[in-house]
C-alpha cells in the first residue's frame, strides 16, 4: 500500500514536471516581438490597460499606425484604445472584440473595414501575431479555430513549445529577458513611426476576378453589428486614410448599402485627405501604405473633434483619476517620440523600431 | 547569453528533445532580431515544416502570354534580375512593404507598363505586368482603348468573363482585361494563375 502511493505520487511529481518543463520551455521559445517585428506583442498588451475607453479601435495596421489616442485625448479629451494587430481578419477582430466587452464597455466601437477583402485565413505568421497574445479563453479557442490556415495545429496554439521548439537554436539574450514580462510596443495600441518617406507614384490598381466581399466576412460584420447593440456600443465603420493596398470602388459600395441598410455610419477617409490636412509627401513613412506619427495625429484631431461634436463621446479631462492616467500614458507618448527622433537624427533611419534601414 | 543560461538552455534542450522527440530536425526560419542589412520578409515564426522542406521553385511556362517590350520578351515567373537589367534604369520604383515585415511588392515603373516583382524562395521572380496606357500593346496587337471585340479577336484564346473582367489562362500565367462601359479595354494585367 505504501508502495503504491509513493508510486502515484513519484507518477504525479513527474507528470507536474513535465507539464511545468513544457509550459517553461514554451515560454522560453516563444517569439518575444521585442524588437524588429514588435506587432507579434500588441493583443497581449491590452489586457493591462483595460478598463474605461470610451472608444475602441478594432482592426489592422491602418487602425494601429493611423490613429493616435494620445493625439485624440489632447485635443478632446476622448479616452480610446486600439485593438489592433497585423492583418487583423474580421473573425479575429470579433474575438478581440468580444474580450473587449468583457473588460469594458466603451460607447463607440470604430471598425476600419479594409481586411474585409480576406474572406480566408491568409497566413499563420499573422495568426499567430494575433492570437498567442489571448489569455486563454473560450475567445480563443474559438478565434484559433477560425483562423487556422489549413497547415497549422490546433495544439500548437495551446502549448507553443509544439510550434517554437526549433528556434532553440535561435534564442537571444532577449528570449531571457522577456521570458515573464515584457515592454509595452504601443501607446493605448498605437505602434508610433516618426520617420518620413513621402508617397510618390502609386502602382495602378491591380484587377479581380471578383470585387465582392466574402458572405463569411458579412457574416462576422453582422456579429460584430449585433455584439455592440448587445453591449450599449456605437459601432463606426472606417476605410482608413492609407493609398495603398488600392481601394476598390466596388468594394466600396458594398459598405456604402451595408452602413446604410443597418443604419451605421461608414466613413471613408481617402477622398477627405485635404480636409484632414494629410499631406503625403510628409505624413507618412512609408510612400502612402501607412501614416507616420505626423500623418496620425492630423487624422486623430480631426477625427476626434468628429467624435466630441456627432457622437457624443465625453471630455474626460475633467475627471482627475482619468487625467491622471493619461498624464503617463502622453509622457510615455511624448518619450517614444523624443527617443526615435533621436534616432532618427543619429542614424538617419530608425533603428530600434524596425528592422533596421531597408533601404 | 552568460554561462548559467547556457547551461539551463543546454539542460532544457534534453528535457525538449525527450518532449517533443524532434531532435531540432527543423531548419527554421529568420527571427525577429534586429538586422540592419535584413531583408523584408522577416518571421519570428518557424517556417511550417513543408516550406522548410524546400518548396518547388515557381516555373515560368506562360506561353502565348508572353509580353515584349523594348525588345525584351519576358512572362510570369521569369527571373526578375536578368528581365530587369535587359530593360535598363526604370523611370520610377515603388516597394510595398506588407505589415510586420511579412514580405514585399516591389514595383518597377517603365514607360508604359509596370512590373511586380516578389521574392519566392529567395528568388526574385516577375509576379506582374500591367500595361500602363496605351503607348504599349500586347504581341498580340491589343491596347488600351481597344474594343473589346477586337481585342477578344486577336488574342483567339478561350476565356471566362465575370462582369466587366476579361480572364485567359495559360500555363503558370493569368492574363486579365477589363473593359469600361463602352465597351473598350481599360486595363491589361498579367498575373499569376
Amino acid at each position: 500500500m505504501k508502495t503504491g502511493k509513493r508510486h502515484a505520487a513519484a507518477l504525479l511529481a513527474a507528470l507536474l514536471c513535465t507539464a511545468a518543463a513544457v509550459w517553461f520551455l514554451g515560454r522560453l521559445t516563444e517569439p518575444k516581438y521585442m524588437s524588429g517585428v514588435l506587432e507579434g506583442a500588441m493583443t497581449a498588451e491590452y489586457y493591462p490597460e483595460a478598463g474605461e475607453h470610451d472608444v475602441i479601435f478594432i482592426g489592422d495596421c491602418e487602425v494601429y499606425e493611423n490613429f493616435s489616442p494620445v493625439a485624440m485625448w489632447r485635443e478632446a479629451g476622448i479616452t480610446s484604445y486600439i485593438r489592433g494587430s497585423a492583418q487583423q481578419l474580421i473573425w479575429q477582430s470579433y474575438y478581440l472584440l468580444r474580450e473587449v466587452f468583457r473588460e469594458e464597455s466603451p460607447k463607440l466601437v470604430v471598425y476600419n473595414v479594409q481586411a474585409m477583402h480576406y474572406g480566408e485565413p491568409q497566413s499563420e505568421a499573422y495568426n499567430r501575431m494575433t492570437l498567442d497574445g489571448m489569455p486563454l479563453s473560450l475567445n480563443k479557442l474559438m478565434a484559433i479555430r477560425d483562423s487556422m490556415t489549413e497547415e497549422e495545429e490546433y495544439l500548437s496554439y495551446l502549448i507553443p513549445l509544439l510550434r517554437y521548439h526549433s528556434r532553440w537554436n535561435e534564442l537571444t539574450e532577449e528570449d531571457w529577458r522577456y521570458l515573464f514580462s515584457r515592454d509595452r510596443v504601443t501607446v493605448a495600441g498605437y505602434l508610433m513611426r516618426a520617420d518620413v518617406k513621402p508617397m510618390n507614384r502609386l502602382p495602378s490598381a491591380p484587377i479581380l476576378d471578383d470585387y465582392a466581399i466574402a458572405p463569411r466576412c458579412w457574416d462576422y460584420l453582422e456579429k460584430i453589428y449585433r455584439l455592440c447593440q448587445d453591449n450599449g456600443a456605437r459601432l463606426l465603420l472606417i476605410k482608413s486614410s492609407s493609398v495603398w493596398p488600392y481601394w476598390y470602388p466596388e468594394w466600396d459600395a458594398q459598405f456604402v448599402e451595408w452602413a446604410e441598410e443597418h443604419g451605421v455610419d461608414y466613413i471613408n477617409f481617402l477622398p477627405m485627405e485635404e480636409e484632414i490636412g494629410l499631406d503625403m509627401s510628409h505624413d507618412t513613412y512609408d510612400a502612402g501604405l501607412h501614416l507616420n506619427v505626423y500623418g496620425a495625429e492630423k487624422l486623430s484631431v480631426w477625427f476626434a473633434r468628429l467624435l466630441r461634436d456627432n457622437y457624443g463621446i465625453s471630455d474626460r479631462r475633467n475627471d482627475p483619476e482619468t487625467r491622471e492616467r493619461w498624464a503617463e500614458t502622453c509622457a510615455r507618448y511624448d518619450a517614444l517620440l523624443d527617443a526615435q527622433l533621436r534616432e532618427i537624427e543619429e542614424y538617419g533611419y530608425l533603428k530600434s523600431w524596425t528592422l533596421g534601414n531597408a533601404e | 547569453m552568460n554561462r548559467i543560461q547556457r547551461a539551463l538552455t543546454a539542460l532544457l534542450l534534453g528535457c525538449m528533445c525527450l518532449l517533443t522527440a524532434c531532435g531540432g530536425a527543423d531548419a527554421p526560419a529568420s527571427t525577429a532580431a534586429v538586422d540592419e542589412t535584413a531583408a523584408p520578409a522577416v518571421s519570428a515564426v518557424p517556417a511550417a515544416p513543408a516550406q522548410e522542406q524546400g518548396s518547388a521553385a515557381v516555373q515560368a511556362d506562360y506561353g502565348p502570354l508572353r509580353f515584349t517590350y523594348g525588345g525584351v520578351t519576358f512572362g510570369i515567373y521569369d527571373k526578375a534580375g536578368p528581365v530587369l537589367d535587359a530593360l535598363g534604369e526604370p523611370a520610377d520604383t515603388f516597394t510595398a512593404d506588407s505589415c510586420a515585415y511579412q514580405g514585399s511588392d516591389y514595383f518597377y515603373y517603365y514607360d508604359g507598363i509596370e512590373l511586380c516583382v516578389n521574392d519566392i524562395d529567395g528568388e526574385r521572380y516577375i509576379t506582374g505586368i500591367t500595361l500602363a496606357d496605351d503607348t504599349v500593346q500586347m504581341p498580340q496587337g491589343v491596347c488600351i482603348g481597344m474594343d473589346i471585340a477586337e481585342a477578344l479577336e486577336k488574342l483567339g484564346m478561350e476565356y471566362t468573363q465575370s462582369g466587366a473582367v476579361y480572364s485567359f489562362v495559360s500555363g503558370s500565367a493569368l492574363l486579365h482585361l477589363r473593359t469600361g462601359d463602352d465597351g473598350s479595354v481599360t486595363a491589361i494585367q498579367y498575373i499569376p494563375a
